[in-house]
């Protein structure tokens, strides 16, 4: 028996061995190594940085061996991402400033990038409780990268914060700003995919402020610049239904993504919709 | 009467796994057939690993994508697939290799217990004339289980949702799940324990398959303490891999990923040592009650 077992025993370890140092594909071995990075990285966050520093410097090494391995690749790009939310983790704001400020002056070309990387240093200012730095320094980023997307993001942010700590005035007013520099957008580059994000940003700031016969309003008149999508029929459908007791529009709209939008995913939602129509 | 009925079951079974160890001892060449299925399914882990990565992964990506979605492709999901596509692709090796492995170590068996000069054309030869018969067993007993797997999973379904977050009879819900598992896996056994002796039916007794059946469940329901005994005994070391097995991702996270392999290995290699214990002390079992029916 001996002889039978040994060779197949020796044969599977070889080949679990084999498979599991050199795996195949080389996407295999780039996947792995970002997961493993990864792994690495959640005792960090999970403690709040409270790990022994040789867990944080493996976590940090991992993720270098990422950038090493697959430069100028996306994967490399959220490594580094990911090496400064390591150090804000910890505590080192300085260190993940520099992280960050090494991101945004390599990504001169890729405004997007250069902006979020921006975003997230100015977002270290606020995890360090001087939001006044970091209120500056994200409005800095609105004038340096006015047209990328996380800048348009910025006016909601702001006044996120202020809701968020409660400071009700001051968040209508940034919610106020927010509304008038989006709907300025959207009228200086009409029929574009920038003017359709601000005004989607808009929808999204009146929801927040609880705003819903205007929300509705806005959305109906997007509704004869466009032809609307499922999800903002959906948003729509439930302020009617949820919001604005009026069961008969509800059920209009959302009958209206069965039969505009037949193969889409979010069919399941809309029939949600009217069957919770049907039970109250 | 029961006593001396218990006697002999206990007899009986004793008496077959000592010729069954006896058997391997002294030949050891009757693991083959079942060793050769083991060493064709570790080829198949390979081969399934090897498709699902470029450039073949391309080939295969649309009926993955349709059933276990775009996310399975990528690791370490991608090692979850593997497990899954390899568990649905040994049903098809059970059925036409294992069918076969079973008949040439019953066939083995056979000329082992007449002490005749073991001949591997005659072997693979009787097996083949009856493999058709052998895979149709394969297949009622295959049915048999999935039907009484479908039975235990409604119960188990039944249970969970009845017991809440408390548990059920003092056992948390966290363990429920493996407990049923434990549970199908022993009950499957039952079941597989009443067509034990088909397969050496069909193979000693040179008869067709509906004969084997009906003779099978004569044998067994005469036998059932030693038919269970003789299958299940040998499956429960298959519970502790099959647990593992059940959701391997816990200890992918804990140890390294490709560990999925050692598992589906250790796998193969232990259902190889049972199938091997199962067909061979089965058949001995079935050869010493026909020797008992001719005194």
């Amino acid at each position: 028996m001996k002889n039978i077992l040994r060779p197949l025993i020796q044969g599977i370890c070889i080949i679990s061995l084999l498979l599991s140092v050199y795996g195949c594909g080389e996407q295999y071995q780039r996947e792995r190594l970002v997961w493993m990075a990864e792994r690495s990285a959640e005792p960090v966050f999970l403690n709040d940085g409270k790990v022994s520093r040789f867990d944080f410097e493996k976590a940090v090494k991992m993720f270098e061996g990422v950038i090493a391995a697959m430069p100028e690749t996306p994967a490399a790009l959220n490594a580094r991402f990911r090496i400064g939310q390591l150090f804000i983790a910890r505590g080192e704001s300085e260190k993940a400033r520099d992280v960050y400020a090494r991101i945004e002056a390599d990504a001169a070309e890729n405004k997007e990038v250069a902006a979020t990387a921006a975003f997230a240093s100015a977002r270290t200012f606020e995890a360090s409780g001087d939001w006044i730095e970091a209120e500056k320094r994200l409005r800095g980023i609105m004038e340096t990268y006015p047209q990328t997307r996380q800048a348009l993001r910025i006016p909601i942010y702001i006044a996120r914060y202020y809701r968020k700590n409660n400071m009700p005035e001051k968040a209508e007013l940034a919610y106020g700003q927010a509304v008038m520099k989006y709907q300025q957008l959207a009228d200086t580059y009409p029929n574009t995919k920038g003017a359709l994000f601000c005004e989607n940003l808009v929808v999204r700031v009146l929801l927040e402020q609880e705003k819903w016969s205007q929300a509705v309003e806005f959305i109906q008149g997007l509704g004869e610049k466009y032809r609307l999508g499922p999800d903002t029929l959906l948003i729509l459908g439930n302020i009617y239904s949820n919001k604005l007791q009026d069961q008969q529009a509800a059920r209009k709209v959302f009958e209206r993504v069965l039969t505009e939008y037949p193969e889409h995913p979010l069919v399941k939602k809309a029939r949600e919709g009217l069957q919770s129509l049907s039970d109250s | 009467m029961i006593e001396k009925q218990r006697f002999s079951q206990f007899g009986l079974i004793s008496k077959s796994w000592s010729s069954t160890i006896d058997a391997l001892l002294t030949w050891p060449r009757l693991m083959r057939p079942f060793f050769f299925m083991a060493v064709f399914e570790i080829g198949l882990l390979v081969l399934l690993f090897v498709a699902l990565q470029p450039p073949f992964v391309e080939k295969i990506a649309p009926v993955v994508v349709r059933y276990w979605g775009q996310g399975s492709l990528h690791f370490p999901q991608i090692l979850l697939l593997l497990a899954r596509l390899f568990n649905l692709s040994r049903y098809a090796i059970v059925l036409l290799i294992g069918a076969f492995a079973t008949g040439m170590t019953i066939a083995g068996v056979e000329q082992y217990h007449n002490r005749e000069k073991v001949s591997l054309r005659r072997v693979i030869g009787k097996t083949f004339r009856k493999y058709i018969g052998l895979i149709i067993i394969t297949l009622i007993a295959f049915g048999a289980v999935a039907v009484l797997s479908q039975a235990v999973n409604r119960v188990a379904i039944k249970i969970l949702s009845l017991s809440g977050t408390s548990g059920f009879m003092g056992i948390s819900q966290e363990y429920l799940p493996l407990l049923f598992i434990a549970a199908g896996i022993i009950a499957a056994g039952f079941v597989q324990a009443l067509f034990v002796f088909a397969a050496p039916a069909l193979m000693i007794d040179d008869t067709n398959f509906l004969k084997a059946v009906f003779r099978n469940f004569k044998v067994a329901l005469s036998n059932l303490a030693a038919a269970i005994f003789l299958v299940v005994l040998p499956i429960i070391i298959l519970i502790p891999i099959q647990l593992l097995l059940v959701d391997p991702y816990p200890l992918m996270r804990k140890s390294f990923p490709e560990i999925i392999f050692v598992l589906l290995s250790a796998d193969v290699l232990v259902t190889m040592l049972v199938n091997v214990f199962i067909t061979i002390s089965a058949a001995n079992c079935y050869i010493i009650l026909k020797g008992r029916q001719r005194k």
